[in-house]
C-alpha cells in the first residue's frame, strides 16, 4: 500500500468516525417508519404500528397546516418569501427548489433542474455550530477561491454549505444522478448569496418531519416489476428507494426510484415532459406528475430500459403523495 | 441491586445508538437497548465489568434480529424506506452505504470506528480469528472507498 492510499484510508476512517457518531446522534429521536408486513406480528408490534400511524396521519396534519400559511402558498404569484430570497443566487436553470428538511437547528433546499435532470443541495444552520469548527472554510476563504464543497463558517458561529455530494458517484451507471453542471463557482456565488442575503432572516419555519407516501411507489414498482426493496433515504420533499433482484445472495440495485416534492414554483406543463437518458449500461427517465412531483426512474442493465417508463405510468395512476403544496387549511386548528 | 440505576441511566443512550448503527432502526435499536439492559440487571450481582457484557448482548441481539429482518425482507417487496437520520446530504448517503453492507462487515465498522475497539477486542467479542476480523474489515473498506470514489 503506498503513501496515498494511507492518506486516502486515513480520511476514509475519520469521516466513518464522523458519519457513526453524526448517526448515533439521532438514535433518540422518534421515528416515522413504514415497517414491511411481518408474517408473525405481536400484539405489540401492532400496537406499535397503530402508533405509528396515528404520528403519520399527525405529520400530515401539521405538513397541511403549514403549508396553508401564507408564507407556505405556492399557487399563482404569492411566492414564500424564503423563496424569493433564495431566487436571485440560484444556478441558471435550477429555479424550483423543495424545503427538504427543517427543524429549530438547520434548513435544507433542494434545488433541481427539470431539464437535465441534476440537483442542488444547501443547507443554512440556525444556531451557533461551535467556534471555528473543523473542516469548514470562512466567508473570506471562499471569497478568495476556496473548495465550495466544505461548509462555510459565518462569522456568528452558523453554517452554510452548498454541493452536489449526495450525488458524488457522478454516474448514472452507479444509479446516481449527474450534476456536473453545477460549476464550482456557481456554488461559491450561492453560498456567498445565502450569507450575506438570506441569513439570518427570511428562513422557513420548521415544519413536521413526515414522510412522503412511499407506499404509492411501492405498489407503482410492484405493479410493473418482480425486484425486492433495498432500502433508500426518506424525507418530506424528496427520497429515494433502490430495488434488486430477488435471490439470497447480493446483488447491485437494478433500480432506483427518487421524487422530488413540494416544489416552488410548480414546474410548468412543459418541464412535467417525460425525458430519458442513458449511457450503455443505465438508463434514467424523468416526469414531472400532475401531483407536483417530479419522479426519477433509473434502471441498469439487465433491467429493460423501458421498465422506468412504465413506472412512472403507474406512479401517475396511482397519484401518490399527499399534496405538500396544499392550500386547504386541515378540518381541526 | 446497587448502582444499576445509575448504569442505567448511564449506558442507555450508547447502548441504543449501538444498536442503531448495527441494526439501522431507531425502533429496533430501543427494544435492543432495553433487552440488553434488562439482561445485565438479571446478572448483575455476577458480573465484574457490566460495561462490557452490555456491549457483548447490545451487538449479539443487534445481529440476530438484523439476520432475521434481512431474510424477511427476501420475501417481501414492499417499501421500507431508511429513515431520515441528519440534515447533511453527504453522511446520509455514507451511512446508506455503511448500512448495505453485510451484516458481518457493518458490525465490525461499528466497533472499529464508533466503539474504537481493537481488532482483538473485536475478534474476542465477536468470536472469530482476528485475521478474519482483520480480512472483513479490509474488504468492507475497499467496497466504502470504491462506492464513495
Amino acid at each position: 500500500m503506498n503513501g496515498l492510499d494511507n492518506h486516502v484510508d486515513r480520511d476514509l476512517e475519520e469521516h466513518l468516525r464522523h458519519v457513526l457518531y453524526s448517526v448515533a446522534a439521532t438514535s433518540g429521536r422518534a421515528e416515522l417508519r413504514m415497517i414491511a408486513e411481518q408474517p408473525h406480528r405481536s400484539r405489540r408490534h401492532q400496537l406499535v404500528g397503530a402508533l405509528a400511524a396515528l404520528l403519520l396521519l399527525a405529520g400530515a396534519s401539521a405538513v397541511a397546516w403549514v403549508a396553508s400559511r401564507p408564507d407556505a402558498q405556492r399557487t399563482g404569484s404569492a411566492l414564500p418569501g424564503w423563496y424569493q430570497a433564495v431566487a436571485p443566487a440560484l444556478p441558471e436553470g435550477f429555479e424550483h427548489v423543495a424545503v427538504t428538511w427543517s427543524n429549530e437547528s438547520f434548513v435544507s433546499f433542494q434545488a433541481i433542474n427539470p431539464m437535465s435532470p441534476s440537483l442542488l443541495y444547501f443547507t443554512v444552520s440556525r444556531e451557533r455550530r461551535g467556534p471555528n469548527p473543523e473542516g469548514t472554510i470562512t466567508v473570506e476563504e471562499l471569497r478568495s477561491g476556496a473548495d465550495p464543497d466544505r461548509p462555510v463558517s459565518l462569522p456568528d458561529g452558523r453554517e452554510i454549505s452548498v454541493d452536489c455530494q449526495v450525488l458524488t458517484l457522478a454516474s448514472v451507471d452507479r444509479m446516481t444522478v449527474p450534476c456536473a453542471d453545477v460549476a464550482a463557482s456557481q456554488r461559491r456565488a450561492l453560498a456567498l448569496a445565502l450569507a450575506f442575503d438570506v441569513v439570518p432572516q427570511q428562513l422557513p419555519a420548521p415544519a413536521a418531519e413526515v414522510s412522503a407516501s412511499e407506499s404509492s411507489l411501492a405498489i407503482a414498482v410492484e405493479s410493473v416489476t418482480n425486484l425486492r426493496s433495498d432500502g433508500g433515504i426518506s424525507r418530506p420533499n424528496w427520497g429515494y428507494a433502490q430495488y434488486s433482484e430477488l435471490g439470497d445472495g447480493e446483488s447491485p440495485p437494478l433500480l432506483q426510484i427518487r421524487y422530488s416534492a413540494g416544489l416552488v414554483p410548480p414546474l410548468s406543463e412543459s418541464e412535467r415532459t417525460r425525458r430519458s437518458a442513458g449511457t450503455d449500461g443505465a438508463t434514467i427517465t424523468w416526469q414531472g406528475l400532475p401531483n407536483g412531483w417530479l419522479m426519477m426512474a433509473i434502471t441498469r442493465t439487465p433491467l429493460d430500459p423501458a421498465t422506468g417508463g412504465l413506472i412512472l405510468d403507474a406512479a401517475a395512476a396511482h397519484k401518490p403523495g399527499p399534496a405538500t403544496n396544499a392550500t386547504t387549511p386541515p378540518a381541526t386548528p | 441491586m446497587d448502582g444499576f440505576e445509575e448504569f442505567y441511566r448511564a449506558h442507555l443512550d450508547r447502548a441504543r445508538s449501538l444498536a442503531h448503527l448495527i441494526t439501522g432502526s431507531r425502533a429496533v435499536a430501543q427494544e435492543v437497548a432495553q433487552d440488553a439492559l434488562m439482561a445485565v440487571h438479571d446478572a448483575w450481582d455476577e458480573l465484574d465489568n457490566p460495561s462490557a457484557y452490555l456491549r457483548v448482548v447490545v451487538v449479539n441481539r443487534s445481529r440476530s434480529i438484523q439476520r432475521r429482518l434481512v431474510r424477511e425482507r427476501l420475501h417481501l417487496s414492499r417499501f421500507v424506506p431508511v429513515e431520515p437520520s441528519t440534515s447533511d446530504p453527504v453522511i446520509d448517503e455514507t451511512w446508506h452505504l455503511v448500512r448495505r453492507l453485510p451484516i458481518e462487515q457493518r458490525t465490525i465498522i461499528v466497533l472499529r470506528f464508533y466503539e474504537d475497539l481493537s481488532l482483538a477486542a473485536i475478534a474476542e467479542l465477536l468470536d472469530k480469528p482476528v485475521g478474519t476480523v482483520k480480512s472483513s474489515l479490509h474488504r468492507a473498506l475497499a467496497r466504502l472507498k470504491e462506492n464513495l470514489a
